[in-house]
């Protein structure tokens, strides 16, 4: 531990020391904290966990009788129901924002000024996600024992019933069609940006000026919308006037109707799959085969490999990393897919394109059932987790990080 | 002589790729038989009173996608007796003289460019369909035999999309939520960064994992909680509830840190010394040393908070704070029931949508690459 200025005492009488009324602002801070907190935590008691403690359940039963009346005049809530029913909007904020004041109440009494700097310049941060990210974790768990329906205001804890319904009740089918949905996007997804962006890189590495537009423009549709891009794509897959089945009819053959056949409704999306992919692949593999060390290929020339056998033994072994990454990052992208699925189909036809996300996303606001929206939220969590840390632990030992 | 040319043509790397092609071939056709096989033992198993739908339902995977398997196998097929043949009979005399292996290289370069142009105008052919398409009249859409070039151009679908949807508004809506979400993801990020990086106090270690365990956390499992604070908090359709939730990006504060922590710290306690204090240190300092990385990040924030589709789409239930991404899906749903004749209106629509994204990527595409060869180095 170094000094740092809050070490030095010897300060002229007359300039204020940094961090000078410190105790002051930390009790006032650890104060204002608690009562915060103590607020959020009554009206989360109150509203979200409906506690039988004390006198809660009248409370909470007046403040929604009292919102009900103010809803039907059009007026909002004002005096003691109103500050009670803010309290049980916002109360797990108000509850992190408590806890957060007094934790740094706290560093400003242990820390020295200059790192207590350093501390608030993550704590915006930090406020956020706890509020965004970790809360909304515990609330989706919290959310999956009740029986929410979205339209109504009330709702009350039902245990392990949501479960009960995804594993062994009419959700089982579902969850299993969804997860095959999903998994074939994603194989096709890996298939396109890995085979895909390994073949066009090959194709266009070389160095020359026209090459660099050309890579410059197939790697372009990635930041285009997905949401724009899907709407040109359901034009160009149009049944009778898409030029994809006018192509398909020069050829004599017959295009389907894409998007609105269940047997062809995946295949179409996957049409804005590869137009996102491959030129992201191809950039990704071509900025790491420019790391791969020139002079083993012309070792490799002296021994007499040629084109196939210099990929096999140098380039996909020297890629193996990057191959890695990218096998890690897009599956855990695939499995999110949402976009283009709910702009081209929507999850249909039928059920034929409704993949994960899109499951959840319609449970809860096209069914209004936000309970069990919770339940698949979570289980997909975990899915993806697993998942995710398999491929990692599979692939560590099989890839060689020499470069 | 003979067996001489077959040992050369064996142990060519091309040899091998061709044998595995012609596995491929065989295991293609071999399972498009077995399809075929199930196909007609489901045929002849159907009665007169099922449905087309029940038809489909009965019959196994590998009997529906028979007719794929069985071309594909025989395009591979194709491909490696061809290259067999090549192997064989056409690459010893290229090797012999020098002549027809300069004209084989010089002739690889040009097939290596026709691939490359080919591919990229196949690349490009959506965009050039959208905005060819939005210059079009809405008979010519419907025409038989698509027109690759308008009869005739039409410029009053611009003027059309605009005035069935508040385009305006849409813009400005994506504009203003697109500013603050970048903001707050490169200045917060920033500091966070710093903090993380090179700020020293207790708990540093157990905070930055909070941050990591963020990345491991999409909004894709947390929304519906999200969306239930959001309403309570009354900010649907506003603002707030457009950018407050996309404020942070872990990604970037990860990223952001990675890159601080390559810049030494003598850079930093010379600015101390100068009196220089935090913010100082972060702009002065930090930033310029890692610009490149500043560029690269506050590039894709924008591009991101742009296209951003999937949380708009939930906090928006009217047309007051929808952003384009958003707006051009329900541009469709305006126009429902008319079905096809839109298209070129819908087209104008999405070209208008994407010009400042094009524009952006084309000048600036060096630093989003520099960001993605780093990301690939990793």
């Amino acid at each position: 531990m170094t000094a740092t200025g809050a070490d030095i005492k010897f300060y002229p009488k007359h300039a204020m020391r940094p961090g000078a009324g410190k105790k002051t602002v930390a009790a006032l801070l650890i104060i204002i904290g608690l009562v915060v907190f103590a607020a959020g935590l009554y009206g989360y008691l109150a509203g979200d966990l409906q506690s039988s403690w004390f006198d809660l359940p009248e409370i909470r039963q007046s403040v929604m009788d009292a919102r009900k009346v103010a809803q039907s005049e059009g007026v909002g809530l004002t005096g003691t129901m109103g500050v009670l029913s803010t309290m049980m909007n916002t109360a797990v904020i108000l509850m992190i924002f408590g806890g957060l004041m007094i934790y740094i109440a706290i560093m400003l009494l242990t820390q020295p000024w200059e790192r207590f700097k350093d501390f608030a310049c993550v704590v915006p941060v930090v406020a956020f996600f706890l509020i965004f990210v970790y809360y909304p974790m515990v609330d989706l768990l919290r959310i999956s024992f009740t029986n929410w329906n979205l339209i109504r205001d009330d709702y009350g804890y039902v245990g392990l019933k949501n479960y009960t319904w995804l594993f062994a009740g009419s959700g089982f089918k579902y969850l299993v069609e969804s997860l095959r949905i999903t998994v074939t996007y994603t194989i096709w997804e890996i298939i396109f940006t890995l085979a895909g962006g390994m073949l066009l890189a090959m194709l266009f590495d070389r160095m020359s000026r026209g090459f660099t537009v050309l890579r410059t423009f197939v790697f372009m549709p990635r930041y285009i919308g997905v949401s724009t891009s899907a709407i040109v794509f359901i034009w160009i897959l149009n049944g009778r006037y898409g030029i994809l089945n006018h192509v398909i009819a020069l050829f004599g053959g017959q295009g389907p109707d894409w998007l609105l056949s269940e047997s062809t409704a995946l295949t179409g999306v996957l049409f804005l799959t590869f137009w996102r992919v491959t030129g992201y692949g191809m950039m990704i593999y071509l900025s790491a085969m420019k790391g791969i060390p020139q002079d083993y290929y012309e070792a490799a020339e002296i021994d007499g490999a040629d084109g196939p056998q210099r990929f096999r033994f140098i380039t996909l072994p020297m890629l193996a990393p990057t191959t890695l990454f990218l096998l890690i990052t897009t599956f855990i992208a695939s499995m999110k897919v949402f976009m283009s699925v709910d702009v081209m189909t929507g999850g249909g036809p039928g059920r034929a394109t409704n993949v994960m996300v899109q499951w959840v996303y319609n449970t809860a606001f096209r069914d209004f059932r936000v309970d069990r929206a919770a339940a698949i939220s979570l289980v997909f969590f975990v899915i993806l987790l697993l998942a995710t840390a398999a491929t990692m632990r599979y692939s560590v030992n099989r890839v060689s990080y020499d470069s | 002589m003979n067996k001489h040319a077959f040992r050369t043509m064996r142990q060519s790397g091309w040899f091998d790729m061709l044998i595995a092609l012609l596995v491929l071939a065989v295991i293609a056709l071999s399972l498009s038989l077995i399809g075929h096989v199930q196909y007609d033992a489901a045929m002849a198993r159907v009665t007169d009173e099922m449905v087309a739908y029940e038809i489909r339902q009965s019959i196994p995977a590998l009997a529906n996608a028979r007719q794929s398997l069985l071309a594909g196998g025989l395009i591979a097929l194709g491909i490696a007796l061809a290259g067999m043949l090549w192997l064989r009979f056409v690459s010893p005399k290229v090797a012999k003289s020098t002549r027809a292996q300069q004209t084989a290289k010089s002739l690889s370069v040009v097939l290596q460019y026709a691939a490359a142009i080919s591919h990229t105008l196949l690349i490009l052919f959506p965009i050039y369909w959208m905005v060819i398409s939005s210059f079009k009249t809405s008979q010519e859409l419907l025409l038989p035999v698509p027109t690759l070039w308008p009869n005739e151009f039409v410029f009053s679908n611009y003027p059309n999309v605009l005035q069935k949807a508040p385009f305006a508004l849409y813009f400005f809506n994506t504009i203003v939520s697109t500013f603050f979400i970048m903001l707050g993801e490169v200045g917060l990020g920033t500091f966070a960064a710093y903090g993380f990086s090179k700020g020293r106090f207790a708990g540093k270690n157990v905070l930055f994992v909070l941050v990591l365990g963020a990345l491991m956390i999409p909004l894709q499992v947390t929304f519906v909680p999200i969306y239930v604070l959001i309403s309570r908090l009354n900010w649907m359709n506003t603002f707030a509830g457009l950018i407050v939730p996309s404020l942070v990006s872990a990604y970037f504060v990860f990223m952001l840190r990675q890159n601080f922590l390559a810049v030494d710290d003598s850079y930093l306690d010379a600015g101390k010394v100068d009196g220089m204090g935090r913010v100082g240190a972060i702009i002065h300092v930090l930033i310029p040393m890692c610009a490149p990385t500043m560029i690269t990040v506050s590039i894709i924030s924008f591009i991101n908070g742009w296209n951003s589709y999937f949380w708009p789409k939930m906090i928006t239930t009217n047309d007051a704070r929808r952003t384009i991404a958003v707006g051009i899906v329900y541009l469709r749903e305006t126009f429902a029931g008319m079905e096809t004749s839109n298209y070129n209106e819908m087209m104008a629509g999405a070209v208008m949508s994407i010009i400042p994204i094009v524009l952006l990527f084309l000048f600036l595409q060096k630093y989003i690459m520099t960001g993605f060869s780093k990301a690939a180095m990793k």
